[in-house]
């Protein structure tokens, strides 16, 4: 089966798809993970009058105060949860600056190293170039009045209208996927484990006939039998199509750790990426024995000018400072690192 | 505080895993339902349900096998509800016609077209092991593990999926002593 094993290894290297193709799908499935996201951005109102706040107290938008900072991009870290709503990123103010402008957004996606957007627009009475020329100066205009210098801006056309694929988009289409989320939710919070309900702890893995539902247990509930049991029954009673039920516990409070630490990361890398100032690269943050390790990857050979440092310093300083950062962080020990390229940090903040 | 919506963290890793793993688990799909169109879509369900479930992902395997273990059941479920009876009866579907080369791929030659076709003729089963374990270069307890099988049931079904391939190149024209 020699030739065999060879043909193979052709086939699998010759098995390539266009990049075109490779685009639209990348595009399609930012597009999936943003819906996801926008479902739950609910006021938009205060995003307008923030950004005007920003733009008129910033000395970065005033040619006066300007020569006064010389050149030192201020930083303001925004935590992505504040007052009890979600605070829209990048792509969600781009998101609503192009419909705005009355275009139709299929996406908008943003990948690091290089910081680039990219956004997908449906067309109908107009051709992408048209769009383009329109756009184009209106977007580098709003993420120039936000800071951003650095970063490569793709616009394009979606080649599938939105409204064709949305039954497609819902993962778990004809599975009683939602049903017994909803049950595992009411059971847990029924006996006194709503906080722990909030998290996503069903899942469902397929079989050839029917699915078998898994429950991710906090391993500090000590009714867990009777929790499963009254699942169960829920289940039959709804005569959902599931055979099995599968549990595996987990330590909660380092669950929900990992995860205050990921928004925490998110909104650090936020605040500077796009930025020449900072050239970041990457963020990484990790949770060992308790204690959080935030890792901000940059493109700098050596440490940036004091002042720069000092602003970096502030802003995270400022941002730890808040209420809702602090709600987040707890009692939590943690390192914020900023590190050049060779992995040396050259900012450290601990407590 | 649990907040749905992801992080920018996933996200990126998202993206990452979409460049590194994308095109392979689109071809391994496209090879299984032979519809392009229909392996975006599975492609595109595979990745945003490894986004929805990162937190599930416990590292027991490689995110490449994981990612496949995924694209393995969106692809069981997808063949489930095309043929509900077929499925149900435990039988195989096997769908004799040949579909063409999607205008997605960039270019093949005749001899591996032909081992394309060739596969495209299996029986699903047979289709998997062959895609996991000779094109993706699967081990065999990786592909146990993509595929829920016993370590034993994945080298029985390669053996006579082999045979069966065998059989098929043969059919199509490729000549016994060429294939030794």
């Amino acid at each position: 089966m020699k030739f065999l094993d060879e043909q193979f290894r052709e086939l699998e290297e010759e098995l390539k798809i266009t990049d075109k193709s490779k685009d639209q799908l990348r595009s399609k499935i930012l597009k999936g993970t943003y819906k996801n996201k926008k479902r739950h951005l609910k006021y938009y109102g205060w995003v307008a009058v923030a950004c005007m706040l920003f733009i008129i107290t910033s000395p970065f938008y005033s040619t006066t105060m300007a020569s006064i900072v010389a050149k030192v991009l201020p930083i303001s870290i925004t935590p992505n949860f504040s007052d009890g709503q979600y605070n829209p990123d990048l792509t969600s103010q781009l998101f609503e600056l192009v419909e705005k402008e009355g275009y139709t957004v299929n996406s908008v996606g943003i990948t690091p190293a290089p910081y680039t957007i990219e956004i997908s627009l449906i067309l109908k009475d107009s051709t992408l170039k048209r769009a383009t020329d329109e756009l184009e100066p209106k977007i580098t205009n709003y993420l120039y009045e936000n800071g951003y210098d650095e970063y490569e801006l793709k616009v394009s056309e979606a080649t599938v209208p939105d409204g064709q694929r949305n039954e497609k988009d819902s993962l778990y289409e004809d599975s009683p996927y939602d049903n017994v989320r909803e049950i595992v939710k009411d059971v847990f919070a029924s006996y006194g484990y709503a906080k722990e309900a909030d998290y996503e702890l069903a899942g469902l893995k397929h079989t050839w006939f029917s699915y078998i539902l898994t429950i991710d247990m906090p391993d500090h509930i000590k009714e867990s039998t009777e929790i499963i049991a009254d699942i169960e029954k829920e289940i039959q009673s709804q005569n959902l199509d599931i055979k099995d039920i599968e549990v595996n516990t987990f330590n909660f409070e380092h669950r929900q750790q990992d995860n205050r630490w990921g928004y925490i990361a998110s909104d650090i890398y936020n605040a500077m990426a796009g930025k020449s100032t900072y050239q970041l690269t990457g963020v990484s943050y990790k949770v060992s024995k308790g204690h959080s390790y935030v890792s901000i990857k940059t493109d700098l050979d050596k440490p940036p000018s004091e002042k720069i440092i000092e602003e970096i310093e502030l802003a995270i300083q400022e941002y730890l400072a808040l209420p809702e950062t602090k709600e987040q962080i707890q009692n939590d020990n943690y390192t914020i690192q900023l590190l050049l390229k060779n992995e040396k940090p050259f900012v450290k903040i601990t407590n | 505080m649990y907040r749905e919506g992801g992080t920018v963290l996933e996200q990126e890793e998202l993206t990452e895993w979409f460049d590194e793993y994308g095109e392979s688990i689109l071809t391994y799909i496209l090879l299984m339902v032979r519809d392009y169109q229909q392996a975006e879509d599975l492609t595109q369900e595979t990745f945003i349900k490894a986004y929805r479930h990162q937190q599930q992902f416990e590292h027991k395997s490689s995110v490449k096998t994981w990612l496949f273990s995924i694209a393995h059941n969106v692809t069981k479920d997808y063949f489930r509800k095309k043929h509900p009876l077929q499925h149900y009866l435990g039988l195989t579907m096997e769908e004799k016609d040949y579909k063409p080369i999607p205008e997605q791929i960039v270019a093949m030659n005749f001899q591996t077209e032909q081992l394309y076709k060739a596969i495209q003729q299996l029986k699903p089963s047979y289709r998997h092991v062959i895609i996991l374990r000779k094109l993706k270069e699967f081990s065999t307890a990786e592909t146990a593990i993509v595929l829920n099988w016993s370590e034993s049931k994945v080298k029985m079904t390669l053996k006579r999926a082999l045979v069966e391939l065998k059989n098929e190149l043969i059919k199509g024209g490729i000549t016994n002593e060429i294939l030794r």
